[in-house]
């Protein structure tokens, strides 16, 4: 139906305005089909296809791919890929919680310093990320070298064996999966301590709470909102890392991003690598709505 | 919706002290609760002494040298203009700010280095600071639970004093569904659940209109008198102040000016801040010469016989006296300049001196009237700065 109307002080006809918004929808439309659509399907098709004798794709409808990653093959059921993706999301969960257990005190001095300095301190904060991760993950290599500092002291107190580097090893992993997602859970938290009402802490003080009371009645339903986005900013993206556990833990932990650069690279098992890069993008997309969940009752409050 | 805010009805301080609950529930929950009702039954009938507190944020003085005692049971305000440190003060009773230098005693027991959270003293705040994820009921108990009272007794002492307060009807309310004056009462519930031994109040009237701000401060005085607590409230509004206090202490550059009944800091202002701050006042700039007084109107005697070589002296609106003969002393001969009529009263001006006064509604005072003007001695001041 084509009618005549004023739009925005216009006279167009409904059938120009459609024309006009599709065509304004055109450029974002394509973006999502080209970046987005299009390497997904890619990968929803190589999922469902079978590795070649030669690391090639045959295009056979199979699931076989997916019982991979559940633990079935031809030699009946192992539990060594669910264990990856158990060590996945300890790796994750546990970078999480120590760098929101690190950002908050960090958030807190930042805020509390003069409003001139917040902006150096923030910098300080932020100027690693202008370095590659590779290059950034090499220097903690170095830093936690048999000859330096930190090896020698945990040398000394036989931590570790007499000459022994830090690297490769857990404590190693973690030291880069902390230092790489710290910025992204101070940054949140810190726009939302910055405009903390302090009334409500002292409100708590004078109604005889303690420090954990204080916390979780005055600070930490304040901080929800950004404490949902460093929570997301961290987590997911230690949940496809694979260069730091590779460089710093050594291989030892493997990862489902290891796993799946395994399959990209080395392996060449283009549809098992898929499959699991989707079982991840699942378990993310999943993620995600449970925090936008919580996220959303923040804003009710 | 809002109720009036009327204290006297059933509800009353024997269903925050009595139990009507079980005696067990009772007896277990003094156990818990027994550190620190000891303390509070320990300083029971105790007064408040603030001695020598000085604080200094970098280059500004808050307070210098304020020293102040509230005895058990009174009701005492802390009037100043904005900017003054009444705050301060008021923060540095509760424990949220330590002074630089002083002590804070309650009841004797020095409490200068006590943190808030142990002190038996509670606060109103000046926009309330209730917990938003919280509903009326668990913000009003948040100090009970922090104290580790025990479920029922809680509920008990919750309810008396939503009940007190006439609260009773919202108790599961989040407190955005509030209005002004209920956020108020919560607050104050949330206060007095507690029973301190001394309640704070900081401007708890400031978020109200202002004829909502009428009644509460008359049913606060009348709550004050009922649970006999003391009291400490600051403000900048002197009518406030003049309303619900038994004491006030005027407060001017980090220091207390003058401390008194309403009655006598209006009436017998120390200097011309106290006299200006409270109502509406005359001030005639004055001399002193040969043992008498001179100003430009003429030869004055005030109560007091002034030390000082100039000054003023300061005499209110409504003590001025319009006389149809010469008085025998402190007369002066005036011209009527302006009457504004406010209902219950004329509010006059008058040549020379631009002096203010009142008069009662029926009196016939025209503009370019000539009237004889008495300045009582007993209530003309001479004051200094």
């Amino acid at each position: 139906m084509n009618r005549l109307l004023v739009w925005y002080g216009e006279l167009a006809t409904t059938r120009k305005l459609t024309a006009r918004g599709l065509a304004l929808l055109a450029v974002p439309l394509l973006w999502i089909v080209v970046l987005l659509v299009a390497p997904l399907g890619a990968m929803v098709a190589w999922s469902a296809a079978t590795r070649g004798a030669a690391g090639d794709i045959e295009w056979t409808f199979t699931l076989d791919n997916f019982a991979r990653l559940a633990g079935f093959d031809a030699f009946g059921w192992t539990r060594a890929y669910l264990a990856i993706l158990g060590s996945t999301f300890l790796v994750s969960a546990v970078t999480t919680l120590a760098c929101i257990a690190l950002a908050y005190p960090l958030a807190f001095f930042i805020a509390r310093r003069p409003p001139g300095r917040r902006y150096l301190w923030l910098a300080l904060i932020i100027i690693p990320f202008c370095t590659n991760l590779v290059i950034r993950t090499y220097a903690w290599m170095l830093l936690l070298g048999n000859q330096m500092l930190p090896a020698r002291i945990a040398q000394a107190l036989h931590l570790i064996e007499p000459s022994a580097a830090l690297f490769p090893s857990t404590f190693a992993l973690y030291v880069g999966m902390v230092s790489n997602s710290l910025p992204f859970a101070v940054l949140p938290l810190y726009t939302n301590v910055e405009k903390l009402d302090w009334a409500l802490v002292e409100a708590s003080r004078d109604l005889y709470a303690g420090s954990v009371r204080v916390f979780f009645h005055a600070i930490f339903p304040q901080t929800l909102p950004g404490l949902v986005t460093a929570v997301i900013l961290t987590f997911i993206p230690a949940l496809g890392a694979f260069v730091i556990p590779d460089l710093l833990g050594g291989g030892k932990t493997w990862m489902l991003g290891n796993l799946i650069q395994h399959q990209f690279g080395v392996s060449r098992d283009f549809p098992f690598g898929a499959a699991v890069s989707l079982v991840l993008t699942f378990l993310t997309m999943v993620g995600l709505l449970v925090l936008r969940r919580s996220g959303d009752e923040v804003t009710f409050l | 919706m809002a109720r009036p805010y009327n204290l006297s009805g059933a509800a009353s301080l024997q269903a925050l002290d009595n139990a009507p609950a079980l005696a067990s529930t009772r007896a277990r929950s003094r156990d818990a609760a027994l550190r620190f009702e000891g303390a509070v039954e320990e300083a029971a009938g105790c007064e408040l002494a603030v001695t020598g507190v000085g604080k200094r944020f970098g280059s500004v003085t808050a307070l210098s040298d304020v020293s102040l005692t509230v005895a058990s049971g009174e009701f005492v305000t802390i009037l100043g203009p904005s900017g003054c440190g009444k705050t301060t003060l008021l923060r540095i009773i509760a424990g949220l700010e330590t002074g630089d230098a002083g002590r804070v005693a309650l009841g004797g027991v020095d409490i200068t280095r006590v943190p808030a959270n142990r002190r038996p003293v509670n606060t109103v705040f000046q926009n309330y600071a209730l917990f938003p994820h919280l509903d009326v009921f668990e913000n009003i108990a948040f100090g009970l639970r922090a104290r580790k009272f025990a479920a029922p007794e809680v509920e008990r002492r919750v309810h008396a004093a939503l009940e007190m307060l006439h609260l009773d009807e919202m108790p599961h309310r989040r407190t955005f569904q509030l209005s002004g004056g209920q956020k108020q009462r919560v607050a104050l519930a949330r206060a007095l659940v507690n029973q301190p031994n001394v309640l704070l109040l900081d401007e708890p009237m400031s978020a109200l209109d202002a004829k909502l701000r009428t009644e509460v401060q008359l049913e606060l005085r009348r709550l004050q008198r009922r649970l006999s607590k003391t009291f400490v409230l600051v403000t900048h509004d002197q009518n406030e102040a003049m309303t619900v206090s038994d004491r006030i202490f005027v407060m001017r550059e980090a220091r207390i000016v003058q401390s008194g009944p309403p009655s006598e800091v209006y009436d017998r202002p120390v200097n011309r801040f106290v006299a200006e701050f409270l109502g509406t006042t005359n001030l005639i700039p004055a001399w002193r010469n040969n043992g008498s007084v001179h100003t430009d109107m003429g030869t004055f005697a005030p109560r007091a016989h002034p030390s000082w070589e100039r000054g003023a002296l300061c005499i209110r609106p409504e003590r001025i006296l319009v006389r149809a003969a010469k008085p025998e002393a402190n007369g002066v001969r005036a011209i009527v300049s302006e009457v504004i009529y406010r209902g219950d009263h004329l509010d006059v001006f008058v040549q020379p001196g631009s002096l203010r006064l009142r008069s009662s509604p029926s009196a016939s005072l025209k503009p370019g009237q000539q009237v004889w003007l008495e300045l009582p001695s007993r209530h003309l001041e001479a004051l200094g700065e």
